[in-house]
């Protein structure tokens, strides 16, 4: 037990929390501390593993904008599942790229800072969008980062298809 | 019968009628305020407003009459029309326009040939849309009490296996895993197309072609769902995946032949019906063999590599037995399904691709001229291959010239008006792709093979819902992504090594058995570089 807690002082504590998740990539630990660690559980004063999560905002076509909390390294369609914000019909295919339901239209100015480029899957799929623009992306394939805080996409009409709102 | 038949259903479309006229005005008035009014929703506004709170219904849908009882059946069973249902919609389509109903038998079905309908159609599809599966598949099942799989199931049962199985199946990422099997096996069939290299003549023909494509295509599929090399491109077949090849061939042609009448084919215990029993009851037990040889493969490795049990392998087996979500039974069920669509698909693919690179120099130049840039000896990467745009291209372009499934179809699990018409729930919807590919109306020079119309750099100039060979949403091909890098892997290779010519200057007429084929006659030879 003393060799354990020794070595935990030594670890850095982000590695501690990393290796919860990915205890392949923490190779400086034994596979017995890593368990060890985590069967204790943290302590109230340790930090609760916590991605970063910046602020995003999703304007409808009728104008109504709800805000949602977005994780670092989630794509915009699960920002989307885990605010649970009610759009009928979003990410059918959920992030599979066999559809276009997560459609959605950016500024501008956010659409050229967006760090990768639609892939011709993405664009093909992108042609079969309802009410297609200049700016527009799949949800699915939009994936969060620090500088998107504050940033504000727009849900295009017809995203629930030409189906009935119930 | 047959016409207190189509008096129910007339009835039934009536009284639907008036509900859905409210509920389309509605529609209209959401359309409208969306920010583009696109073609489709336009042409039910126009319809509807014409008529008020008239929808049209199906007795005002044109068709072709056809016969008492057996309605328009016979017309497919005409010597001149066998194999060619395709070809017999299409003119159909040229008589009565772009959407017409006909009696199959005892029902009534609907098709369509317009973009603009058939996104009306994709856009009204529920969470679980519902791809009508042959009637004898269903027979089948239920008097072998089988399981459904990924391809003959619906509703509920259906998304739970879409959900799993698309995970690991149509992620471009998860698909970028399977390159280097796939660029393996395309080695191989470069290697035994020179083996079966009729040696005495000056370009030369392949023996037996058409089980060597089918070879590549069980052997890339199997590499991907179940991590197993068959050794199909080695030497000689193994007996085992020749009888599966040739049993699935058997279920889609005689599943299309019992497409009316099955269950009074299975009553009489006709030829066909027995052949459609025997071709599945071989699939299911082949595929089930393979299946368990690997389970116990993985059992043993299991039992010596202790740590095994949260680690997921590579392949699709590996991947559902980690995660839990399906039963044994289920998984059977599903890797049966996904090795008989795989291999009678992607295989007839490309060698519809092959013929139509055969039948056009210049573009098999301008596809050698791509591949030649990038290493012949080293891997090639899935971001490479994206790169390889020609490539893409080509596939596309063979797809629309021939697609592969030329008639896609849907039922629609509530009534829904297209093209101003009520079609009640239930009713078979036929999307003829075919038709719509090789219309002029939709296409510049239908009939000629263009793979730079795909090119964005070209710019496409047609409605992207004329050609969707894999369909769209969520219950498109679930294995369209792995079959395209199949194909690619494949074709890169072949045009490394081969100029593709043909053999002959007569036309190349295929046929559709489920599935559009050249098999009967590919008339192709392969000249090394």
């Amino acid at each position: 037990m003393s060799r354990v807690s020794t070595l935990r002082v030594l670890i850095p504590k982000f590695a501690l929390n990393f290796a919860r998740y990915e205890s392949t990539t923490v190779q400086f630990t034994s596979k017995k501390v890593v368990t060890c660690c985590v069967n204790r559980k943290f302590s109230s004063t340790s930090p609760k593993l916590k991605k970063e999560t910046v602020t995003v905002y999703f304007v409808d076509f009728q104008g109504n904008k709800q805000t949602a909390k977005a994780k670092v390294g989630d794509s915009l369609l699960d920002v989307v599942v885990e605010n649970e914000i009610d759009i009928d019909g979003f990410g059918a295919c959920e992030g599979t790229l066999a559809c276009s339901t997560c459609h959605l239209i950016f500024k501008k100015k956010d659409f050229d800072k967006l760090p990768e480029k639609p892939t011709d899957e993405e664009l093909d799929m992108l042609d079969l969008a309802y009410g297609l623009k200049e700016t527009s992306r799949l949800g699915c394939q939009i994936i969060v980062t620090k500088d998107m805080d504050g940033l504000e996409v727009e849900i295009p009409g017809g995203v629930a298809d030409a189906r009935e709102p119930s | 019968m047959t016409a207190t038949m189509s008096e129910a259903v007339l009835r039934r479309a009536a009284s639907q009628a008036v509900l859905l006229a409210r509920q389309s005005i509605r529609r209209c008035l959401f359309t409208e305020s969306s920010p583009r009014t696109s073609e489709a929703a336009s042409i039910t506004t126009e319809d509807i407003s014409d008529s008020e709170v008239r929808v049209k219904t199906l007795q005002d849908m044109p068709g072709p009459q056809g016969y008492p009882i057996l309605g328009t059946a016979p017309e497919y069973f005409r010597k001149a029309n066998r194999g060619q249902m395709h070809d017999v919609q299409r003119k159909f389509h040229q008589k009565y326009g772009r959407i017409f109903k006909e009696k199959l038998g005892p029902v009534t079905n609907v098709s369509i040939a317009d973009p603009r309908l058939v996104e009306e159609l994709f856009r009204n599809e529920s969470k679980t849309p519902n791809r009508p599966p042959y009637d004898a598949w269903i027979l089948y099942k239920e008097m072998r009490k089988r399981k459904m799989g990924i391809m003959s199931a619906n509703g509920e049962e259906w998304r739970k296996f879409r959900n799993v199985l698309s995970k690991k199946l149509l992620k471009p990422r998860a698909i970028a895993s399977y390159m280097k099997d796939f660029s393996d096996v395309g080695q191989e069939l470069v290697d035994k197309i020179r083996t079966n290299q009729n040696k005495n003549e000056e370009g030369r023909e392949v023996r037996n072609l058409p089980d060597v494509l089918y070879a590549w295509a069980a052997e890339s599929t199997g590499a991907m769902i179940m991590d197993s090399r068959f050794g199909c491109l080695k030497a000689d077949m193994p007996e085992e995946i020749s009888n599966f090849v040739k049993a699935v061939a058997t279920s889609f042609l005689t599943g299309h032949q019992l497409i009316v009448f099955a269950n009074i084919h299975k009553k009489l215990n006709t030829k066909i019906w027995r052949d459609h029993v025997q071709s599945w009851d071989t699939i299911t037990e082949i595929a089930e063999r393979i299946v368990d040889r690997k389970l116990k493969e993985l059992a043993e490795r299991n039992r010596n590599e202790l740590e095994l049990e949260n680690e997921t392998g590579n392949s699709l087996l590996e991947y559902l037995l980690a995660n839990k979500q399906l039963t044994t039974n289920e998984i059977y069920s599903n890797l049966t399904e996904l090795l008989l669509t795989g291999v009678d698909t992607s295989s007839n693919t490309l060698g519809t691709a092959l013929l139509m690179l055969a039948k056009n120099p210049q573009a098999q130049e301008k596809l050698q001229q791509e591949i030649d840039m990038i290493s012949k000896n080293s891997d090639i990467s899935y971001d490479e291959l994206r790169s390889l745009q020609y490539l893409g291209a080509v596939v596309k372009e063979t797809l629309r010239y021939y697609p592969t499934i030329p008639i896609n179809a849907r039922v629609m699990d509530s009534d829904t008006v297209i093209g101003g018409y009520l079609i009640p729930k239930g009713t078979c919807i036929l999307l003829n792709t075919y038709t719509m590919c090789r219309d002029e109306r939709n296409f510049t020079n239908a009939d000629q093979f263009i793979p730079d119309r795909w090119l964005r750099t070209e710019g496409r100039d047609f409605n992207p819902f004329t050609a969707l060979p894999f369909g769209h949403g969520t219950r498109g091909c679930i294995g369209r992504r792995a079959a395209e890098t199949m194909i690619y892997n494949a074709l890169i290779k072949i045009m490394q090594n081969f100029c593709i010519k043909l053999t002959t200057t007569d036309e190349v007429k295929p046929t559709v058995r489920t599935v559009l084929t050249h098999f009967d006659n590919l008339p192709i030879k392969f000249c090394d570089r």
